[in-house]
């Protein structure tokens, strides 16, 4: 390169010198002037000195200020060409200097002394280098943003789809994920959009069935019914905790039992054909009535609900049902009814006691007429007659019908013996030793009187025949050895709540006589009638009936009460209580 | 002749003591209750009543308690079938009243009435 610049420096100084030739000679300072000026579009020549004869430098042009140094001279014109290489001092700028003399027809007239510097081109090829850098630059930047807004282009839609995927595995299947490009990516962001929407959809409804089923479940353990399912072999598959407080069994002890398991041996058969039956008629099983055998070994009542359960072909896959333990219910209701029949006993006790009192008075009023006549009749008759004797058999009789009416009348507690402040435990004694001579050793009679009772007010009379009433019942209950009859007599106190138990008793102090026997009993019906007038279990002739309601007219009479306890084959208790009072 | 009045609602007992009492020659007169008994009582006051005490209308109580007021000198047998409530309560409560003199209770004895009648006019006359 260099050997170029330094043949283009020769050429353009030879040429030079022999352009100016004539110029020289003549020394036309204006014609060199202008040939120098033409030189300035050489990039590459930095100054121009023309010489003329004798060595005087006629013109100096300088393109490049730093190339030139001025004190410069010639001491005389070269004979041939001469080049030379210097570094200018300021900016170590290096200058390719060429003197070449000009000739002219074979004459040295004069010199051109030329300075080469690369120093324009190297700026120009600085410039070039530059604008090439800076393009290169703006290429690259411009290439680099081509490519992030390509990249863009992809890696957004795929973030888009990344970030959407998190966004649906973390749960929230709301979200939407965008995509507005045709391409793979947007298909592929469109499918999982679809995906999402299936998927909440199906979540929506796994939600609503997991809430149904919670509610079911809450329901179904906060019942204090026992919910249940069998399968069509009546196995249980479902069972709530609650059977646990109903049979004593856990649930999980239910399961894959039979429904029929847990019946009372006695009732499974009747109950089993009972279901089935249902079953086979795949019918709804309503309000049935049946007995549980709990873990306890204790029956409860049960009522059972249940609903067959139908395949979509129609066919009865299992029950499905409540049962609800009615026992305690049972009960109450059963009680209810034992008040209620009480109550319809008293009310009929008491209509009887009104009937009875209207009959006693038209019978007195009957017997007061026909005694009358009969005695009228007396008087008119001879005493030795036989109609004489005939007619006091009818008064006879008229005495005892007497005796009846008022046995009514005792009853319907409208006729009361003079009642009067009685020792209690002397006329208790009294009637006891009357009894034994009675009985004659037959029955063991067993006494157990406290003396210090004090004082009832009553009839003694009728102390005593409520007290061989009694007795004699109990004898007639005696049909075998050992029998014994316990009387006892001992003070006792009311409080409130034996009161509120005793519907005639108030709170205070009582006499209380007991009559225990262990006699064959009296059975339950038998014993809810046993004060009801006219009612006796004697054969037709043998008891009026009226025994024990008089014996109960008699006590209530006297503010008193009589009750009777009794059991089958063991015995039977009256308990009579009697207001004490003080002697007077 | 002593007249004697007698009150009962039941006619074959006051018919039967009407038979009675004529028997003995006392002079009868009959009424079947205590307003009707009044009556007659104010008319002719008779020397002796025998009253029932349940009796529809007036009963045997009112009718000797409103008599008595009106008549002192009043003597009444008082008679009772019993029944009906507190018949012999009110029976007993008539033994209060001073113009009763003697009670019984049906069926009674011919004889305790006639000997009770008897005592009671020979005193009157």
């Amino acid at each position: 390169m260099l050997e170029s610049f330094r043949n283009r420096g020769l050429l353009l100084a030879t040429e030079f010198a022999k352009k100016v030739a004539e110029g020289v000679l003549i020394e036309d300072i204006l014609l060199l002037d202008n040939s120098a000026n033409k030189l300035e579009t050489y990039p590459d020549i930095g100054y121009v000195s023309i010489y003329g004869d004798l060595n005087t430098k006629l013109i100096t042009r300088i393109f490049i200020i730093e190339t030139f140094e001025d004190n410069q001279t010639l001491k005389s014109l070269p004979q041939e060409t001469y080049l030379s290489s210097l570094l200018r001092d300021k900016k170590r700028i290096p200058v390719l200097e060429i003197l070449t003399p000009v000739i002219y027809e074979n004459e040295i007239v004069g010199a051109v002394q030329l300075g080469m510097s690369l120093q324009r081109i190297d700026k120009e090829v600085m410039n070039r280098t530059r604008s090439s850098i800076f393009l290169v630059t703006v290429f690259i930047m411009l290439s680099l943003m081509v490519s992030y807004l390509l990249s863009l282009s992809i890696t957004q839609p795929i973030n888009a789809l990344v970030h959407g995927v998190k966004m649906i595995s973390a749960g929230k299947l709301s979200h939407i994920v965008e995509s507005n490009d045709k391409s793979e990516i947007g298909e592929l962001a469109d499918s999982i959009n679809k995906m999402t929407a299936d998927l909440r959809n199906t979540t929506v409804s796994i939600n609503i069935l997991e809430k149904e089923q919670q509610r079911f479940r809450d329901v179904a353990e906060s019942s204090g019914d026992w919910i249940w399912e069998v399968d069509a072999q009546g196995r249980y598959v479902y069972s709530n905790h609650t059977v646990e407080n109903i049979l004593g069994y856990k649930s999980e002890y239910i399961l894959g039992k039979f429904f029929y398991d847990f019946y009372p041996p006695n009732e499974k058969e009747e109950f089993m054909t009972k279901v089935f039956t249902a079953f086979h008629n795949k019918k709804e099983i309503k309000d049935f009535i049946n007995y549980g055998l709990r873990k306890d070994g204790n029956n409860i009542i049960i009522v059972t609900t249940g609903v067959p359960i139908l395949d979509p072909e129609g066919k009865m896959v299992g029950y499905r049902g409540v049962n609800r333990d009615i026992t305690k219910t049972k009960q109450a209701s059963d009680e209810k009814e034992n008040l209620q029949r009480q109550l319809l006993q008293s009310q009929k006790m008491e209509s009887i006691g009104t009937m009875a009192s209207g009959i006693a008075h038209n019978f007195n009023n009957i017997l007061a007429t026909i005694r009358g006549y009969t005695e009228m009749a007396l008087d008119d008759t001879d005493q030795n007659s036989r109609t004489h004797s005939d007619l006091q058999k009818v008064i006879k009789g008229v005495i005892s019908a007497q005796k009846l009416a008022q046995q009514m009348l005792i009853y319907s507690r409208s006729y009361k013996e003079e009642a009067q402040n009685i020792a209690i435990s002397p006329v208790i004694k009294e009637v006891l030793s009357m009894f034994k001579a009675s009985v004659k050793g037959a029955i063991e009679i067993r006494e157990n009187i406290d003396n210090n009772c004090g004082y009832v007010l009553a009839d003694s009379n009728q102390i005593q025949h409520v007290i061989l009433n009694i007795c004699t019942n109990s004898v007639h209950s005696m049909n075998k050895p050992n029998g014994f009859i316990e009387i006892s007599l001992s003070r006792i106190s009311i409080d409130v709540g034996l009161a509120s138990r005793h519907k005639d008793l108030k709170e205070g102090d009582y006499v209380k006589i007991s009559i225990e026997d262990n006699g064959h009993g009296i059975d339950k019906d038998t014993l809810d009638r046993v004060f009801e007038p006219f009612f006796t279990t004697k054969e037709v002739g043998k008891g009026t009936g009226l025994g024990l309601s008089m014996v109960q007219g008699i006590i209530k009479s006297y503010n008193g009460e009589i009750t009777v306890e009794s059991e089958v084959g063991k015995g039977t208790i009256f308990t009579i209580y009697l207001p004490r009072t003080n002697a007077i | 002749m002593a007249r004697i009045l007698v009150i009962d609602d039941d006619d074959d007992v006051r018919e039967m003591l009407k038979e009675l009492l004529e028997r003995k020659n006392y002079e009868v007169v009959v009424a079947s209750n205590g307003r009707e008994g009044i009556d007659i009582y104010r008319q002719e006051p008779a020397d002796l009543v025998i009253t029932d005490i349940i009796m529809p209308e007036k009963d045997g109580v009112d009718t000797i308690y409103e008599l008595g007021k009106e008549f002192p000198l009043l003597k009444v047998i008082a008679i009772s079938g019993g029944g009906r409530g507190n018949a012999n309560d009110y029976l007993e409560s008539t033994k209060m009243l001073s113009s009763v003199k003697y009670s019984f209770t049906k069926p009674f004895a011919t004889e305790d009435i006639l000997k009770a009648v008897n005592e009671l006019l020979a005193v009157n006359s």
